[in-house]
């Protein structure tokens, strides 16, 4: 059985103050690391709203707002503006898509939908803005 | 399976951040400490059962948890080295009367918390009867008296 040291002042206590100094700085650190975690999230880059959670993608015949990060079992929105010439659009989702994510059927002006083939599914949205 | 990763998981990084946010933290319970350590619990509930509320899934997550507890009590008792990253290590912020000024400014114990522990526990009237305060792993400082006051009765 190791016993503790005995210090130079009389206290049999082990204070490795080389190792406490370390901790103390790796604390400051592990704060600023909480602060950026919380900015982050102020700033919607964890997903769930936020200045930065959507980006927007554009197409030839409009564009596609999607959020930037997802969050496991937490619905989220695919928004499709068209542009103003009407044209129909057809929206195809990658296989890979189709098999991470749950689809719900589209909100608003929901004409038609048909399969592609395993895990591919394509919605022609009516105009919505 | 998930549940597992899901134990593991919150409890390495339940036990990262408490560690890291500071010893203080939740040592002394005041009724802030306790608000903050409802809302944690409430939080970690949901991130730990998932969407499955079976009574099997709540067993598998609580041998999980306490497995990992006594796993982690042998890795200590093992590697001493381990033991002090986790449980950290005493930290004396007076020695023989003196105050050690760093080691109380970077552990964020007031003076007057020192005072209270000496009022508390011996009796103590000031700061210079002081001659050892030494702030516990666990967060509660121990003080040891310059001279043991005199009874009333001994006079």
């Amino acid at each position: 059985m190791k016993h503790p040291p005995i210090r130079s002042d009389g206290l049999q206590l082990e204070e490795p103050r080389t190792f406490q100094r370390f901790f103390w700085r790796l604390e400051r650190i592990a704060w600023c690391v909480f602060a950026f975690i919380v900015l982050l999230a102020l700033l919607g880059l964890t997903g769930a709203g936020g200045p930065f959670s959507r980006a927007t993608a554009r197409f030839s015949a409009g564009s596609l707002e999607y959020p930037r990060i997802g969050r496991w079992l937490t619905p989220d929105e695919l928004r499709i503006h068209p542009d103003a010439s009407g044209e129909p659009i057809l929206v195809v989702l990658d296989s890979d898509f189709v098999e991470s994510y749950e689809l719900q059927r589209p909100v608003r002006g929901r004409r038609s939908s048909s399969g592609f083939g395993p895990g591919r599914r394509a919605f022609p949205p009516s105009r919505s803005s | 399976m998930e549940t597992v990763i899901r134990g593991i998981a919150v409890y390495v990084i339940l036990l990262a951040a408490m560690r890291l946010s500071g010893r203080r933290t939740l040592a002394q319970i005041t009724s802030f400490d306790f608000v903050l350590l409802l809302i944690i619990a409430e939080t970690t509930q949901q991130a730990l059962l998932g969407d499955d509320f079976s009574i099997t899934n709540a067993v598998v997550l609580m041998v999980t948890l306490f497995g990992l507890d006594i796993a982690l009590s042998h890795v200590k008792l093992w590697s001493p080295r381990v033991n002090r990253l986790l449980d950290g290590a005493p930290t004396v912020l007076i020695s023989l009367g003196k105050l050690d000024e760093e080691a109380i400014r970077r552990s964020r114990v007031g003076l007057d918390d020192i005072l209270e522990a000496a009022r508390a526990e011996h009796e103590v009237e000031r700061l210079d009867q002081i001659k050892f305060a030494v702030l516990e792993i666990g967060g509660a400082i121990s003080i040891i008296p310059k001279e043991p006051p005199k009874r009333p009765d001994e006079e």
